[in-house]
């Protein structure tokens, strides 16, 4: 017949007291990335099409000078 | 009677009460009166605080927290938090065993509280060793932490910097900024446009250096924020100063002291950053209102790419610590083996993880994978295109140093200025690069020889694991498969290419002769699926940076 271990009354077992474990916590040190990388707004801008000439960010440029189309010199 | 977590930053004790003193004396107890400290009696360190419960927590039985003299932070449960607490040098074993007893709800004998002294609480620092001196404990080196970090303005200076800013924070004052914030990106992206800003930015040299000096004080401010959003909560934050983040050069705060902060109180000090951020985009519109300068609408678009960047959840940035205050799991990169462990079907589910609670074990599963998926891509498509980062580099590195030259000799100040940052700004990570390789190495060697000691098994394993890792990349780094030039204009750069550009890598090692199809020498040339996917993007991996004609290079590495 097994021998039941029992511990103590009013005793924490020695499972019990191996559980019981404390930890280090790590430093808090909250970043800012010096992160000047001007190339990754630009690039998104040229995606969204925004600095292409035919852009509709310049579609209703007004043409305000009047066309002078002719196979003559224009006579001044 | 420990209570739950509570409305308030402040710090409470295991009995519900505030902890009012900062520092719990080595030599008092929670009852003042009594007889003298005996030296044979337990007592706590010297300058160890006692924090309080970790507020907000995710697990099912809150953890309490202290502080040792050194600064650490240490998490303790329930019972261990207990016995420091009436480890006060006047009471005997027993008469702790008696008031631990009480508190804890269970009977806890003279014996207990010897092997947890012993064995527990004097190897944490948290008491005092036998003759009455403090020990002196090696801080832990954390997974992706920063490195090469240097204080540069001291606790009282940031104190006073928190005290200016301090009305920022008042709820009043953030409703209104964050209503602010809100209009100008309406403003910004749907009436105005950043066209002009952009057009006006290429055009003129001097208008980067410009650029570049309003991003690093905005970084400044951002850490400014944390300080301050610690402070606020009722913490004390520490040192503000320069490190390299992996590869990046970073502005850090020290406010470990948040810990002891509610959930609130921590999500603030998080948050603070990018708050700051946003008040400084404010002041920036301002002045772009004032004085219809279009380059200040190009920087306040730098920042929002910034803001985005921080939120970035995979590594120590501010995403990492709102995901771990919002779950309530201080150290979420401490777990990432035993979660892994537990996902094997065949293995019992660790402690670490049944700990928690089920929503935050759920959060922090998916956390873990996410991370280790991230990591492992990013990490190795780095470390098989080193051969490209490598010769990107460099020929930058002429690039600019010849321009850097030609610009000064022409006395075109202003460009050669900017040269010569660029080029600090590529050496940087190029040099974080490195040492992350060696501190990689030396990790790898350590923790194999340690965790295998006396399984020669175990040790034959993972060396030949190693062994294996460094053929594959010996095979990545040696010709013809390494090609040391730079980015090629026809390189995509996609996660696709990436992986197929890989796969000969491996098939070479397995045996099999020649490239699989798919991998062509210009696949061969993209260093990662995206210069902000990994963490090694040098500064000139991002392909239309570096073929672009414009005065518009990519100054620094984008995480």
């Amino acid at each position: 017949m097994a021998i039941r271990k029992t511990k103590p009354e009013g005793q924490l077992s020695p499972e019990e007291l191996e559980a019981q474990a404390g930890e280090q916590l790590p430093d808090r040190e909250q970043m800012s990335l010096v992160n000047a990388n001007l190339a990754l707004p630009i690039n998104a801008a040229i995606a969204a099409n925004v600095l292409s000439d035919g852009s509709l960010a310049y579609a209703n440029a007004q043409q305000t000078t009047p066309i002078d189309q002719g196979n003559l010199p224009s006579i001044q | 009677m420990i209570q739950g977590a509570v409305s308030t930053d402040r710090p409470r004790d295991t009995r519900g009460g505030y902890l009012e003193g900062q520092t719990v004396p080595a030599a008092s107890g929670a009852e003042p009166s009594g007889p003298e400290p005996d030296p044979g009696r337990p007592r706590r360190a010297e300058g160890i605080e006692l924090l309080g419960e970790y507020q907000g927590s995710g697990f099912k039985e809150p953890p309490y927290l202290a502080r040792r003299a050194d600064g650490q932070v240490l998490q303790l449960p329930r019972l261990l938090y207990l016995v420091a607490e009436n480890a006060d040098g006047r009471r005997s074993y027993e008469q702790i065993a008696a008031s631990v007893t009480e508190g804890f709800g269970r009977g806890v004998s003279e014996d207990n509280v010897r092997v947890l002294v012993e064995t527990k609480l004097r190897p944490l620092g948290v008491l005092a060793a036998r003759d009455g001196s403090s020990l002196k404990l090696e801080r832990p080196n954390p997974l992706l932490a920063l490195n090469f970090k240097t204080a540069v303005v001291p606790r009282r200076l940031v104190n006073a910097a928190t005290t200016v800013f301090h009305p920022f924070f008042w709820p009043l004052v953030v409703i209104a900024a964050v209503l602010g914030f809100l209009a100008l990106d309406w403003w910004l992206f749907f009436v105005h446009g950043i066209a002009q800003g952009l057009r006006h930015l290429i055009s003129e040299p001097v208008f980067f250096l410009i650029v570049f000096g309003l991003v690093v004080l905005s970084a400044a401010l951002h850490e400014c924020g944390h300080a301050t959003g610690c402070r606020y909560g009722g913490a004390r934050p520490g040192v503000m100063g320069v490190g390299i983040y992996l590869v990046w050069p970073a502005f850090y705060t020290d406010v470990t002291d948040a810990y002891r902060l509610s959930k609130a109180g921590r999500l603030r000090t998080d948050l603070g950053g990018v708050y700051f951020n946003a008040l400084f985009m404010l002041a920036t519109l301002g002045v772009y209102l004032l004085t219809h300068f279009e380059v200040l609408i190009a920087v306040i678009l730098l920042l929002q790419f910034e803001m985005v960047h921080q939120f970035l959840p995979f590594l120590r940035l501010d995403g990492y610590y709102v995901i771990a205050d919002l779950t309530g799991v201080p150290d979420i990169f401490a777990r990432m083996k035993p979660v892994l462990l537990s996902l094997l079907p065949w293995r019992k589910p660790d402690s670490a993880v049944t700990v928690l609670k089920g929503w935050v074990r759920i959060v922090v599963t998916a956390w873990v994978v996410f991370t280790v998926a991230f990591v492992l891509y990013a990490y190795g498509i780095m470390l098989l295109h080193l051969p490209t980062i490598a010769g990107t580099a460099w020929a930058s590195f002429l690039g600019l140093a010849g321009r850097t030259s030609a610009s000064l000799l022409r006395g075109q100040v202003a460009t050669g200025l900017f040269s010569a940052l660029q080029l600090v700004l590529l050496t940087l990570p190029v040099l974080g690069l490195g040492w992350m390789l060696v501190r990689l190495v030396q990790r790898l060697l350590v923790l194999s020889w340690v965790r295998t000691r006396g399984r020669p098994l175990h040790r034959g394993a993972s060396f030949a694991v190693m062994a294996a890792a460094v053929l594959l990349l010996a095979l990545a780094w040696t010709p013809p498969r390494a090609n040391y030039r730079s980015i090629s204009p026809h390189a995509q750069g996609t996660i696709t290419e990436s992986l197929s550009d890989a796969a000969p890598v491996f098939a070479r090692m397995l045996g099999s002769i020649g490239p699989l199809p798919g991998a062509s020498p210009a696949a061969s040339a993209s260093p990662a699926a995206s210069p902000s996917a990994s963490p090694a993007a040098s500064p000139a991996t991002s392909p239309t940076a570096s073929e672009s004609p414009s005065p518009m290079p990519s100054v620094a590495p984008s995480p």
